[in-house]
């Protein structure tokens, strides 16, 4: 990036001001980790979007609203009943760019290793889009393109909600690489909802081994009234596994890449499962 | 074995250097950089084949900004070695300054030197270049075929020592030698296993990449800074390359962020000193790390075929090692390399029958180089992992089979002789050996006895263990010299001037522990001095596991001839006879007492008032032993059945270095080693894709490990007391790398029968190996 210039505005109204007059001739900036990875280059003005009151999480109604500037680390170190992002925040390295990274940061731009936006495609987080008015956007719509794509200039991404774990819920995640600070190789999040010992409702989602991050639909059909278990889940990823593209990273095979999603999916579904039956 | 009592040497002491490199003050190249030094940035060759039929650099020396472009058209045309070895060079003379001919992905097309780096980078953009593409040789299998494409056909490549060379064939040295009857071992035998393996390319991956900086002085002198692990060779190489006499250069070389060996190499001096000459402005090159992982050098990836034939009782009977390396674009170190992959790992156990080939072939791929373990890693992987089948075959526990044939105390081995550095070696016996003892401890703190068969694991999650036994050398003998200067000050401290090396080891402390023990001071009294090439004496430099052992007697011989300067003013002043006096505690004491004056009163005795001279000397070593250390690594390991990824739970290093001169540092050495390893067999790969460009030049994507991800790590030094090292010492900081590949490929396999003989040891390839019942078809890289 480019940047020219640096705007601090200290209220949201005034930073989307800012933001549309300027247009594409600004650039939101909230933690910033990420302009490594840009490479635009055409001449910018930043705007510091981190003094708007944007950060914090919040309980209401069964729903965490979180500010989009909270930080990885805030995600971490959050606890409360019912509060799962705090295992997603640890797969998310290193501690300094925890330190630094926003949730909102990482859900507008999207790499297919992304941590967050897997997770919130399995807890079917909504995301909250301030503009000239609110729009709420279910996660499948949001990271359908790149999510930026939904965002006009002055367009800020705000909250995002994600319903906290009720009884009877479990979710599991899990980040697969060589070392701890590595890429992912393939992650894989599932959330599941028990019901009278069957599974009334379920969520899959998958990253980094796939173009974007994606839900398993038909993984997930498969499962929707089943008895869950070892058999059940193995029968459903093997339904739902060939919906999607595989690409090998780092000098696997896309071979691999596939069987390595299909053993993790199981994994994080058994994980789901336990924490569902309250085990 | 045998205890002696110290007062400096043996003991953990402050790291000379700790503070000064801990506060962040200015030590290292980059810290020096002139503000009004010149950039200097290098056009690499996009194509790994080529030769250039058209280039036009004179937009590129218009731009304002832009001092010097350099390109073969403007350079002497040199043929040079860029391995900082002894002289004449075991390595073929085969590297220009510039060439016409491309030769891998990155080789160089033309410098800049520039006001900044943003100009140098646009200059380089302007460089209008043709080339005619030619068709690479990618594998090493390919490298020797009838028709392959030659990678060096100009006619000045040449070995300057009488060795095998064929670049015709793509050939850049042989060797070849039998002990015995390899055939008649092998017939001999109740069993015989005949593997091959392949080891992978792999980068030092030092923090500080390759950096230097030149200027010319008013007497048109060249002065290189530079990080370098061969300030002599460096000074040699670059006179050579440039045409100019050695008086015209210095080299000085200050801290060092690493280097592994890959600072045994001339990489940047010669363009730096060069655009010095030509700009007469500081000019200042740092590599990218991109470049680092290209452009520098890597460890030869070596395809191995290994037999060993051997009786049920135990006995082998016949072990024979054929390596073909891949040195890459350049043959450096190419011959030394591989001659250590047999006289490292062949006097191990003790045979009759050996037979060693090591044929190294050019490629168009990044050129290998030296690398800590030195072609010792190679081969203890194809070797190792041979016991452990070998051992399975003939149903023996495979730590009894290799304490029943390992080398002891007393041996000697028809190898030492055989098998030198490019030539003939040296016969010796072991002098000092405690590997039985090191197999005992490390076993004990892994829980050996805990191991099972493969066959008796069950479930998703199985656990194994495995074990491999090492050695290496401690200098190279009748070839190497290391030289010291140490003088007196008034204050009673000294100054050690050394061409001796730190790359960041603690060289520097550990030999000044080696003065301040034989002098009778201490450790703060001595002022180390390494390495200038106008102020310290010659030493070959940091390599070879040499800098203790060799460098550590010429300080040890030059600190004794003090020592006795010392011990005549203090007769003198003490009006006795210097057979009646010894020193301690920085003082010269009668031993029977009655009388003692202090280093202080010494010096300003000798400087000031009578017989006035200079406390001081010279001393020069050349050793005629390369007493190997010895050590047994042991690894264990958890594979996930389902996804084939491999997780080391614990590794135990047992090791004998003799006396351990400084054993923090010593351990130090020890744990970086097995670190460094460890991600080697598991995580470091080279990717290339079908034009040899790698894919993975960044830490991002070529994975090394952080201390996050170190295992249960234990370290334990198994002191000996080698009589020909100093105060018993040998050598500590290459052997460590060469355990973790074979321990854990026998890891993986006693955990669940996967059989790894190709590194790394990806999920990938592990899963693999478990879908084909254990075994994997063979197949090598590059
Ligand atoms: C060394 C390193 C390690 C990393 N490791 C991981 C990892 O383990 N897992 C992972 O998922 N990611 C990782 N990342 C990438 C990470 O996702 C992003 O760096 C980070 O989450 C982005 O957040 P940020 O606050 O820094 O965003 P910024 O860099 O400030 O912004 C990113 C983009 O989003 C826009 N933007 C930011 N906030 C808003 C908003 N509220 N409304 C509208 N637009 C907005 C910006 O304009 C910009 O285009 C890593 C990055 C680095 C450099």
């Amino acid at each position: 990036m480019n940047y020219i210039d640096f705007k601090s505005p200290t209220g949201l109204a005034e930073a989307r001001s800012m933001l549309k007059e300027l247009g594409d001739r600004a650039s939101p900036v909230a933690g910033s980790t990420l302009h490594v990875f840009l490479r635009d280059e055409s001449p910018k003005v930043a705007v510091d979007i981190l003094r708007l009151g944007l950060s914090g999480i919040r309980l209401m109604n069964g729903e965490y609203h979180i500010g989009a500037t909270t930080t990885v680390s805030d995600l971490l170190e959050h606890r409360q009943p019912g509060w799962v992002l705090d295992r997603v925040a640890k797969a998310f390295v290193t501690q300094p760019i925890r330190n630094m990274a926003t949730i909102g940061g990482s859900a507008v731009r999207v790499f297919p290793w992304s941590d967050l936006p897997i997770a919130l495609l399995a807890l079917n987080a909504d995301l909250v889009i301030t503009g000239d008015d609110e729009r709420v956007m279910a996660a499948p719509k949001f990271f359908e393109t790149q999510p930026f794509h939904h965002l006009q200039p002055g367009d800020l991404l705000t909250s995002v909600r994600v319903p906290a774990l009720g009884a009877g819920q479990g979710f599991a995640y899990h980040k697969d690489r060589r070392t701890s600070t590595d890429f992912s190789r393939c992650t894989v999040a599932a959330w599941l909802a028990l019901e009278e010992g069957r599974i009334a409702d379920v969520r899959i989602a998958v990253g980094a081994a796939v173009p974007m991050p994606r839900r398993m639909e038909a993984a997930e059909e498969a499962l929707k009234g089943a008895r869950p278990g070892p058999a059940a889940f193995a029968k459903a990823v093997e339904a739902g596994i060939d919906t999607l593209r595989w690409k090998g990273l780092h000098g696997i095979s896309d071979e691999f890449a596939r069987h390595l999603a299909s053993v993790l999916i199981v994994d994080v579904l058994t994980q789901a499962h336990e924490e569902a039956k309250g085990a | 074995m045998s205890k002696r009592k110290f007062n400096v040497v043996n003991k953990p002491l402050r790291k000379i250097d700790a503070m000064t490199l801990a506060l962040g003050k200015p030590s290292y190249v980059g810290d020096f950089k002139p503000n009004d030094a010149l950039i200097i940035k290098m056009l690499g060759s996009p194509h790994a084949h080529a030769r250039i039929t058209s280039i036009d650099i004179s937009e590129a020396e218009k731009m304002p900004g832009v001092h010097c472009v350099l390109y073969y058209g403007n350079v002497p045309r040199i043929v040079h070695t860029t391995a900082g070895q002894g002289y004449p060079e075991p390595s073929p003379y085969d590297t220009f300054m510039f060439d016409s001919k491309m030769r891998f992905v990155g080789d160089r097309v033309a410098a800049v030197a520039a006001e900044t780096e943003k100009i140098a980078e646009a200059a380089l953009k302007v460089i209008r270049v043709e080339y005619e593409v030619l068709p690479p040789v990618l594998r090493i299998q390919d490298a020797m075929k009838d028709g392959a494409p030659i990678v060096h056909d100009e006619p000045e490549a040449r070995a300057v020592i009488p060795v095998p060379y064929e670049p015709k064939k793509n050939m850049a040295a042989q060797v070849d030698m039998e002990i015995g009857e390899l055939e008649k071992g092998l017939a001999e035998a109740d069993e015989v296993v005949d593997f091959q393996y392949y080891n992978h390319y792999g980068q030092h991956c030092p923090i500080e990449p390759h950096v230097s900086m030149a200027h010319v002085d008013r007497e048109n002198r060249i002065i290189i800074t530079t990080s370098t692990q061969v300030p002599f060779h460096c000074r040699r190489i670059v006179a050579q390359t440039l045409d100019i006499p050695v008086r015209q250069v210095r080299v000085i070389k200050p801290r060092i962020g690493g280097g592994f060996g890959v600072k045994q190499e001339i990489v940047l001096e010669d363009v730096v000193a060069m655009m010095a000459l030509r700009t007469k402005r500081p000019v200042y090159w740092e590599y990218t790390r991109a470049e680092e992982f290209v452009s520098s050098r890597t460890r030869h990836p070596m395809l191995m075929r290994l037999r060993m034939g051997a009786k049920k009782d135990g006995t082998i009977t016949g072990i024979g090692l054929d390596c073909l390396s891949n040195t890459g674009w350049n043959g450096s170190q190419g011959l030394t390399v591989v001659c250590n992959s047999g006289s490292k790992m062949l006097p191990l156990y003790r045979c009759d029958n050996i037979h060693f080939n090591g044929t190294v072939v050019y490629t168009n791929l990044p050129a290998g180089g030296a690398y800590r373990g030195y072609g010792a890693t190679q081969a203890a992987f194809a070797f190792e992992s041979a016991m452990d089948e070998m051992a399975d075959k003939i149903g023996m526990d495979p730590l009894e089979f290799r304490s029943m044939n390992h080398i002891k105390s007393g041996d000697t081995s028809p190898v030492f002789r055989a098998l030198g550095e490019g030539r003939e070696g040296v016969d010796q016996a072991i002098t000092s050996c405690e590997l039985a003892r090191c197999i005992k401890a490390g076993a004990r703190e892994i829980g050996w006895k805990r191991r099972k068969p493969h066959t008796a694991k069950k479930g998703r999650y199985r656990r194994g263990m495995g074990m491999a036994c090492l050695m290496q050398g401690s200098a190279i003998p009748e070839i190497d010299m290391g030289a010291a200067t140490l003088k007196m000050n008034e204050d009673g401290s000294f100054n050690l001037l050394m061409g001796a090396t730190d790359l960041g080891t603690g060289s520097d402390t550990v030999l000044a522990q080696i003065a301040a023990e034989q002098l009778g001071t201490t450790l703060d009294q001595i002022i180390v001095y390494s390495s200038d090439t106008d102020m310290t004496p010659f030493d070959v430099g940091a390599y070879a596991s040499s800098t203790t052992y060799l460098s550590g007697q010429a300080v040890q011989n030059v600190a004794q001839k003090v020592r006795k300067q010392i011990l005549k003013v203090g007769a003198d002043m003490l009006d006795c006879k210097a057979s009646e006096l010894t020193v301690e505690d920085a003082k010269v004491i009668k031993k029977q007492g009655g009388g003692e004056v202090s280093f202080s009163e010494i010096a300003l005795h000798s400087m000031y008032s009578s017989n006035q001279f200079q406390i001081g000397d010279i001393s020069s070593k050349i050793v005629h032993h390369s007493p190997p250390p010895f050590a047994a690594h042991f690894a264990e390991v958890e594979v996930d059945t389902l996804t084939g990824a491999v997780r080391v739970i614990k590794y135990v290093a047992a090791a004998d270095c003799g006396t351990p001169i400084h054993p923090k540092l010593a351990e130090g050495q020890v744990e970086g080693a097995v670190m460094n390893g460890i991600c080697y067999a598991l995580t470091e790969e080279y990717l290339f894709n079908d034009k040899g460009r790698m894919l993975n030049p960044n830490f991002g994507d070529y994975k090394l490990y952080t201390m996050s991800d170190l295992p249960e790590m234990k370290t334990i030094l198994v002191p000996s007391y080698e009589k020909t090292g100093p105060y018993g010492a040998k050598s500590i900081a290459e052997i460590g790398i060469n355990g973790p590949l074979p321990a854990i490929a026998n890891a993986i396999h006693n955990a669940c029968g996967a059989r790894i003989r190709t590194g790394p040891f990806t999920a990938e390839k592990v899963w693999r190996s478990l879908q084909a019942g254990g075994e994997l078809p063979f197949e090598e890289g590059h």
